[in-house]
């Protein structure tokens, strides 16, 4: 299984690693972040950051004192890269209502893959974003009828996308 | 009435080899005279708040061995000028906002890449 963190649920792993590190009580959301990522065990579950978050941790890694604690992090997750009809599905997904950036999440959870671009999508994408989870609930039949009309005119592996499961990182693989 | 049904000496277990006998109509006939077990099947299985501490108490404890038992404190510098603590006590939107400066890059600016032909596709 193949999960994507969206940015926030991201942050909030790596800002749980840190409270951890000081010592200090995890919000809630920093707990079932950790959780999650502390059940990850490649190959059954793989977690994924998007391209701009391990921008931020490779510059955060640079210091010192924050190494250790967000190479811990950075060694269990992968970075999802986008692939061939990235951009066109995130443009169909901006049609369904979703914001640039939530299109964009989406669009790499369907069109998406990793450093060796052995796979194409994920299962899962983890979230906090409950308005994100509805919208793509409530959107899914319409959403699912896009791909499939999409799908009609390209070529293969990538006519086997699929949609994601968006949830919040407490219904991941539970 | 419903006192009745509660006295039944039947267990969860042995009602549900019952239904497994019924015929499809009869399964979609029970979902109706129940709705909630509807509402049940669509909600997603939840970790609990005593599962995740569980694991994270052994993640608290890895995060302290790569530290070395050398705990952070708040006044380590950390990114933008910020100490930790003063960057942990800042809103969230705040927080969001300086990630995304720091991020330097757009994902709908990448690069697309091709995939291998026999590429696993999650479905």
């Amino acid at each position: 299984m193949h999960c994507l963190l969206d940015k926030v649920t991201a942050r909030r792993a790596v800002e749980g690693l840190l409270k951890l590190a000081k010592g200090r009580t995890l919000s809630i959301q920093e707990l079932f972040t950790l959780d999650l990522f502390s059940r990850t065990a490649p190959p059954t579950l793989r977690l994924f950051i998007v391209p701009p978050t391990a921008n931020v941790l490779q510059s955060l890694a640079q210091l010192p004192r924050y190494s250790a604690v967000i190479h811990l992090f950075l060694n269990q997750v992968e970075i999802a890269l986008p692939t061939r009809y990235f951009k066109r599905w995130a443009r169909r997904l901006r049609g369904h209502g979703f914001t640039r950036e939530d299109a964009a999440v989406l669009a790499l959870a369907t069109f998406g893959t990793d450093e060796n671009a052995t796979i194409l999508g994920m299962h899962f994408v983890a979230t906090f974003d409950q308005p994100m989870i509805n919208h793509w609930a409530t959107r899914q039949v319409a959403i699912q009828e896009r791909l499939t009309a999409m799908q009609d005119d390209i070529p293969m592996p990538y006519r086997h996308a699929f949609l994601p499961q968006v949830l919040r990182p407490e219904h991941v693989g539970a | 009435m419903s006192g009745s049904i509660f006295a039944l000496p039947v267990s969860v277990e042995q009602l549900a080899a019952a239904i497994k006998q019924m015929s499809q109509t009869d399964q979609k006939q029970l979902l109706d005279l129940v709705p909630d077990l509807r509402h049940i099947a669509s909600q997603p299985s939840s970790r609990t708040v005593d599962q995740a501490q569980t694991t994270v108490a052994r993640l608290r404890a890895e995060v302290l061995s790569v530290l070395k038992d050398r705990p952070l404190s708040p006044d380590e510098p950390f990114m933008g000028g910020l100490t930790l603590g003063q960057y942990h006590a800042l809103p969230d939107e705040e927080r969001t906002k300086l990630w995304d400066e720091w991020a330097g890059t757009d994902l709908m600016e990448l690069e697309e890449k091709e995939v291998d032909s026999n590429a696993l596709s999650a479905g």
